[in-house]
């Protein structure tokens, strides 16, 4: 019956509720009391400096797109995988898999030898050569 | 248990949410989500179609659509992956992530 | 169930593209496309499609809106203003089509009709969407190509991602200068850490 994904269902609504009711409850009760020294942000007693959504790193960027290129071929390798005990034809389920994965598998050697993977492209030679 | 049509009607919605998406806004992030909301009507109207298709000759259940829809989804990552690069890219070298400020091919 | 099921989340998925459409937060619009596509993964398990389901959950709820957030953090937040007259060629071209778009649907359920609803309890169909992909005569090809597609946006992107100074530049270059950097101007000018 609907695969059991009801039960996601439920899940959703009791999540919903668990983060609501406390809010809910909190806005009732708490004594209200604003003013502008209460609203800034915390930091360690300081005047905050500057914005606090800064740009990010671009290497974050690159490490994301590799990571969902991965989630794609796991994705798509998941019925391969659930199939593969079982399939008539073995050796085509095999050499299936295997090309689809070595296909992929050269785009990381790629991304490795560009050095995309190293995270501290510029200091690391330096490093290297003083100690 | 639910028709089709309510299915259709709420693909057709959605895609045209979608479609607002990328002709209202000019921010090039935008216009992607748009495209992606595009991309899941239509997905769903897929599947829509796959669940209410009559079986085969020997009672076998079509399974054709959902397989479309799983390679359009598995291929959408990719493509925003690329459009996103390009996107960012376009940020860091013209500082602008609007499409009108971009219209000609060569500066 | 099926029913509210439904409502439940075709609401998601609505709600969730209104509000994608009109906020004026780029942040807060790429929040509401993740409720829709998590919308439209709760109405691809109505249909049945359980395996397509958890693949919209795992690649685009959680992937592509990822890659989003991380590219609107990486450019900046302002969004243009919209003008009234894009506003009224809008309508003027999604009007129409919009009613095009539901002639066409109904047309084609009239066609169709609805004798698939009467359908076994549905299966698992992880096993036949293998089986599917597996088949020569099948989606084979379309598997493997599917492994190339993937290859070419971990190189191309990754190439278009790089920062600027680095893609003309090989690694080796790199490294020699690093070097050099290291031996040569040690006593004459401490270098700096790097600004890019």
């Amino acid at each position: 019956m609907l695969l059991d994904f009801h039960v996601v269902l439920v899940f959703l609504i009791t999540g919903t509720l668990m983060v609501c009711t406390p809010l809910l409850l909190g806005a009732l009760f708490r004594p209200k009391n604003r003013y502008p020294e209460k609203d800034m942000a915390y930091e360690c007693g300081m005047d905050p400096e500057g914005e606090a959504q800064v740009r990010f790193d671009m290497r974050f960027y690159t490490t994301a797109l590799i990571f969902i290129v991965f989630e794609a071929e796991i994705v798509l390798m998941f019925p391969w995988a659930r199939v593969y005990a079982s399939h008539p034809l073995k050796g085509l389920a095999l050499v299936a898999g295997l090309i689809f994965g070595t296909i992929v598998f050269f785009g990381l050697v790629f991304d490795w030898a560009k050095g995309d993977l190293t995270w501290v492209k510029t200091f690391h030679h330096k490093r290297r050569v003083q100690g | 248990m639910i028709p089709l049509e309510h299915y259709l009607y709420l693909s057709g919605v959605v895609f045209t949410l979608g479609l607002c998406g990328v002709m209202m806004r000019r921010n090039i992030i935008m216009m992607l989500m748009g495209i992606e909301i595009m991309l899941n009507a239509a997905n769903l109207a897929l599947v829509a179609f796959n669940k209410y298709m009559p079986p085969g000759p020997d009672g076998t259940v079509p399974m054709d659509g959902q397989v479309f829809v799983f390679f359009t989804i598995a291929i959408a990552a990719a493509e925003v992956a690329v459009a996103l690069a390009i996107a960012v890219a376009l940020f860091r070298r013209l500082d602008t992530v609007n499409v009108d400020d971009v219209a000609n091919l060569r500066w | 169930m099926y029913d509210f099921m439904f409502v439940i989340f075709a609401t998601f998925a609505l709600v969730g593209g209104l509000l994608m459409v009109f906020h004026p937060s780029i942040v807060h619009s790429a929040f509401a496309l993740v409720a829709s596509l998590f919308g439209v993964a709760g109405l691809y398990w109505t249909l049945g499609a359980d395996f397509l389901g958890v693949t919209q959950v795992v690649l685009y709820v959680s992937g592509v809106t990822v890659l989003l957030l991380f590219a609107v953090m990486l450019s900046d937040k302002t969004l243009g203003a919209v003008s009234i007259l894009r506003c009224a060629a809008m309508g003027l071209v999604i009007g129409p089509l919009a009613m095009a778009l539901m002639v066409t649907y109904r047309a084609i359920d009239g066609m169709v009709g609805t004798e698939g609803a009467a359908l076994p309890d549905p299966a698992p169909t992880t096993p036949a969407i293998g089986d599917l992909l597996l088949q020569p005569e099948g989606y084979l090809v379309p598997f493997e190509v599917a492994s190339v597609l993937l290859l070419i946006v971990l190189v191309g992107a990754v190439t278009l991602a790089r920062p600027m100074a680095d893609r003309q530049v090989s690694r080796k270059t790199i490294a020699d200068r690093a070097d050099a950097e290291a031996r040569g101007d040690e006593g004459a000018s401490a270098p700096q850490g790097e600004g890019a």
